[in-house]
């Protein structure tokens, strides 16, 4: 390559059932939460996402209009796309956690027959992967 | 439609190779034609670019009957199969350069970055090249006059993983300027950059779909009874059912909601205690279609 490109800092293996769009979105904001990406870092272009996980070109550039429209990415004019701020939450959207996907998720807790305490060890792990101290 | 055949029909003596095929594949799509081997995939690729003419039927690709392509359509379609031949004698610089006198359309900056990337060696004749570097080879001269339409005929077969990747890589970058139709049996490989899917069972097609709409209504299901099931009639649409005491499992090739399915499943059997329904990659769905339509002989 001839122009220096900013690789794709996640990797992708497709879960049968769901859209690989929601699938890439979901990768690239778990990456920036964790802080694998950090604000002001360059984000791969359409062509290098695409070729790096295998999808449709037409589908990575659909991801990064969603990212830059709900304000994970912004366009620096010059520069490319880099990673924003993590946007700020919507109202409504920590009451639909704490409530609804909490909901969700006790009730295929207990579906699978797992107790309170493995749901509470597995959310605290979860929790230390995410904060990102690589 | 960048593809439109209407009944398209072919013969071998009297094999039916394909049969009333009607495929249409959208401006745009990257469309890839499944099938078990000998299911008609390249014969139907054959007629499109008029290598072989349809008994009954026809094609229209880019708009024009296959069996008038002239050689202005030429320059706008490319096709590329595993039993291409290549003139061997030719070395890959020479090779390129009689190419590029070919297509007036031949975009060479892109033709030096495609070889480099695949770091062919110039001064090697055809005949010694390895398969994978044959493929590259190919897959270049038909990526490099930027067709409007790629036909891709078992573009991965016998490749190395890693050849495989930089062969998908190369066509994906350029999947937004171009349709695709691909037959491959590299589901996994494939599956993210496919939009539709077209599926061919002994010269027939037997279904063509958005890949969302394919993946939406397949699932593998297992349903656990108390006690023993009884070997019942099952609807068609219930693929490979597998019963083993209490517990079946079989694939919903016409699912719609876990509720239509569980009361489809407890109309049938008394005694049921759980139906689990998972999600399919397009490998596992392409193989339970095999299976289930593989014939007899």
């Amino acid at each position: 390559m001839c122009h220096s490109s900013y690789v794709t800092p996640f990797r992708l293996t497709l879960a049968p059932g769901k859209s690989i769009f929601d699938q890439v979105v979901f990768a690239a904001t778990r990456s920036i939460l964790s802080g694998a990406l950090q604000p002001g870092q360059g984000f791969a272009s359409v062509r290098v996402l695409a070729a790096d996980l295998k999808i449709h070109p037409n589908t990575a550039h659909k991801v990064i209009q969603h990212l830059i429209q709900e304000r994970w990415l912004e366009v620096r004019p010059g520069i490319g796309t880099v990673v924003a701020e993590p946007p700020e939450a919507r109202p409504g959207d920590r009451q639909r956690l704490l409530k609804e996907e909490v909901e969700k998720f006790v009730v295929e807790a207990r579906r699978v027959g797992a107790d309170l305490d493995d749901v509470i060890d597995a959310i605290k792990a979860g929790w230390r992967d995410m904060r990102g101290d690589k | 439609m960048i593809i439109e055949t209407e009944n398209l029909t072919k013969n071998f003596w009297r094999h039916d190779a394909v049969q009333d095929v009607n495929l249409s594949v959208p401006e745009g799509a990257t469309c890839a034609l499944i099938g078990a081997n000998g299911a008609g995939k390249t014969t139907t690729m054959r007629m499109l670019v008029n290598v072989l003419e349809p008994d009954r039927g026809s094609a229209r690709v880019l708009g024009v009957d296959s069996r008038q392509l002239k050689a202005a359509d030429r320059l706008r379609i490319a096709f590329l199969s595993e039993n291409q031949e290549l003139p061997d004698r030719l070395t890959v610089a020479e090779y390129f350069e009689y190419l590029r006198t070919l297509y007036p359309n031949w975009d060479a900056a892109l033709e030096k970055q495609l070889r480099a990337q695949f770091e062919l060696p110039p001064t090697r004749a055809l005949g010694k090249l390895s398969h994978g570097m044959r493929m590259k080879a190919m897959l270049i001269g038909a990526l490099s006059f930027r067709p409007k339409l790629l036909i891709l005929d078992e573009p991965l077969s016998g490749l190395d993983p890693l050849v495989r990747d930089e062969v998908m890589s190369g066509i994906l970058s350029q999947a937004d300027e171009t349709s695709i139709l691909i037959s491959s049996h590299e589901l996994s490989e494939i599956e993210g950059c496919t939009t539709h899917v077209a599926f061919m069972v002994h010269g027939r097609l037997l279904f063509q779909q958005s890949i969302e709409a394919m993946s939406g209504r397949f699932r593998e299901v297992t349903v656990t009874a108390a006690g023993g099931l009884d070997r019942n009639r099952l609807p068609e649409s219930w693929l490979n059912p597998q019963f083993d005491g209490s517990m079946l499992r079989f694939v919903d090739a016409g699912y719609e909601s876990a509720q239509k399915l569980d009361a489809q499943v407890r109309q049938r059997f008394a005694n049921v205690l759980h139906v689990e329904s998972t999600p399919l990659s397009l490998r596992d769905i392409s193989k339970s279609l095999m299976r289930a339509t593989r014939q007899e002989s």
